[in-house]
């Protein structure tokens, strides 16, 4: 059966997160209380980088169950950690936790055991930081996206396949990305081809679509091609977004068309869950 | 006059693929306190391995017997403490700080007896999905907490080593009691196991592995158990888990000195 490998030291899995980091995303993203789109998603890549982290914790030792990878893509095309590991496209978990760019001191309101909130100081590490700038060469990103991935394959042929995570808020700038989006999809390792979800956000508050089993309810072309370079949840994923009680049936697509920012938040949230850790 | 007597068998063993070192379930007994019992440390907690070793070692220590939930509530919030102090004393990189704020957590079975003038018999506590199964000749005339092998899957309460948690766990603790036969056989297992022995034991035709597997643990015969368990998990009816398992047999002896 494809993606069920068990994913342990010997047979780590993958995640990419791809990110638009174009002009674009300084716009507005969100309420009343609202971020800039490209602090927001900086936001959320960082705390589920946390929460990877978190997951392969053992006691005082990191476990290097993922290995991961950030690139950007805007006025330039490449790797996105800021930091120690700046310029590196490919990192171990345990490299993850040990280099962040910097641990910033947050407050976050937890629940005071009487019903209500109170704010408590966190450590909130930070591994990126927001860039917004040029355009979108988005084919130019999933080439080198294909390239690291190609490089990981060689070396992890039983594992569960990589995940590559892909948020944009606009078209291509650089060409059709179909061809080299589907050439990351036809790679696979022995538990199944690599799997490639694509997040599309809007600032316009138009109607948001999220994991789709069909193309009859998107409005546009460009809706269509990212539908069409989306995998299928598989079932771990579909249940990831059953329990944060999103609707994803049987044959739903790792896809979102305007999203807003709980979509975001839901959707790396769902992506990064392969389950079956040893 | 008629004396118990317990024959006591166990197994342990990681995932495979990890070093023992690794496993996170714990077992052990004290025959002298007639008491038994299994943790099995859930490997999302903090360093869930130490919370279950410690979890069996004051239960088997412990002066008073912890037969209702009340007093095993008291009882955890002790170990609670040792397991707190323990790392409260440690400078810890800002992951594992993390993680020890989410706290351990572990299943936990334990088993005990005590006897009256005319009579053995034991009391069982559980919170989780480690399992006490009694089988009496050839039925599994007990099983606690859970009996429906696919009751398995769900995310089970488990014994936290968070204090503020506690009341809420404890309200899920199972306890039964009930007067011991002789040749009565105890399995206190860990969930996967014990999933997987239950799931045998409803199956025409497959209830010779599950007996097998007793007596494989009986005879120490690891070869054996490891094949039955390969078995298991290529036919994908065994998760790959730790496994941690203790059979007391109980027998009762005729002094003939009488």
């Amino acid at each position: 059966m494809a993606y069920s490998a068990e994913i342990s030291r010997g047979n780590p899995t993958c995640f990419v997160f791809l990110l638009d980091q174009s002009g674009s995303m300084a716009d507005q993203f969100g309420g009343e209380q609202s971020q800039r789109k490209a602090d927001f998603v900086a936001d959320v890549v960082n705390r589920t980088l946390h929460d990877i982290v978190i997951r392969c914790t053992k006691t005082e030792e990191v476990r290097n169950y993922y290995y991961i990878s950030i690139v950007g893509y805007g006025a330039a095309v490449g790797p996105a950690f800021s930091g120690n590991l700046s310029g590196k496209s490919l990192v171990p978990v345990s490299e993850v936790a040990e280099l962040p760019a910097r641990i910033e001191n947050r407050t976050k309101r937890v629940p005071d055991g009487a019903g209500g909130l109170v704010e408590t100081q966190v450590r909130f590490p930070v591994w990126m930081d927001p860039v917004s700038n040029g355009g979108t060469p988005m084919c130019q990103a999933f080439s080198l996206v294909k390239g690291i991935i190609d490089q990981w394959l060689s070396e992890h042929k039983n594992s569960f396949p990589p995940t590559v995570l892909h948020l944009t808020d606009g078209e291509s700038t650089d060409g059709d990305p179909s061809g080299v989006a589907q050439g990351i999809l036809d790679q696979s390792t022995a538990d199944g081809k690599v799997l490639l979800f694509n997040c599309h956000v809007s600032s316009r508050h138009s109607l948001k679509i999220e994991y789709p089993s069909d193309e009859s309810r998107l409005p546009d072309d460009f809706a269509r091609t990212l539908f069409r370079i989306s995998s299928p949840l598989p079932e771990a994923f579909r249940r990831a977004a059953g329990e944060i009680g999103l609707s994803a049936p049987e044959g739903a697509r790792g896809f979102v068309f305007n999203g807003d920012p709980v979509s975001v938040a839901q959707f790396f949230d769902i992506g990064t869950r392969p389950a079956n850790l040893r | 006059m008629a004396a118990w007597s317990f024959q006591v068998h166990s197994f342990l063993a990681p995932k495979v693929g990890l070093s023992d070192r690794e496993c996170e379930d714990a077992l052990g007994w004290n025959t002298r306190k007639q008491r038994f019992c299994l943790a099995d440390g859930a490997t999302e907690g903090f360093n869930s391995r130490r919370w279950a070793r410690l979890l069996v070692k004051h239960w088997l220590r412990s002066t008073r017997p912890i037969t209702t939930p009340e007093v095993f509530a008291d009882w955890t919030h002790s170990v609670s403490s040792r397991f707190e102090k323990y790392w409260r004393s440690r400078r810890l990189s800002w992951f594992a700080e993390e993680k020890a704020r989410g706290g351990a957590f572990a299943a936990f079975v334990g088993l005990s007896f005590h006897e009256s003038s005319e009579a053995l018999y034991w009391q069982a506590i559980a919170l989780g999905d480690s399992c006490m199964l009694l089988r009496r000749d050839d039925e599994i005339v007990e099983s606690l907490p859970l009996g429906d092998p696919a009751s398995f899957n769900s995310r089970p309460i488990l014994v936290p080593s968070k204090v503020d948690t506690l009341e809420t766990a404890t309200n899920s603790i199972v306890c039964r009691s009930g007067r011991v036969e002789p040749g009565d056989s105890y399995l206190l297992l860990s969930d996967s196991i014990a999933a997987w022995y239950l799931r045998l034991w409803r199956e025409d035709g497959s209830r010779t592995q599950a007996l097998a597997f007793e007596e494989f643990v009986a005879r120490s015969s690891y070869e054996d158990l490891q094949l039955l368990l390969n078995g298991g998990r290529e036919c994908g009816l065994l998760r790959n888990d730790d496994i941690a398992a203790i059979i007391v047999r109980v027998r009762q002896d005729i002094d003939v000195s009488e």
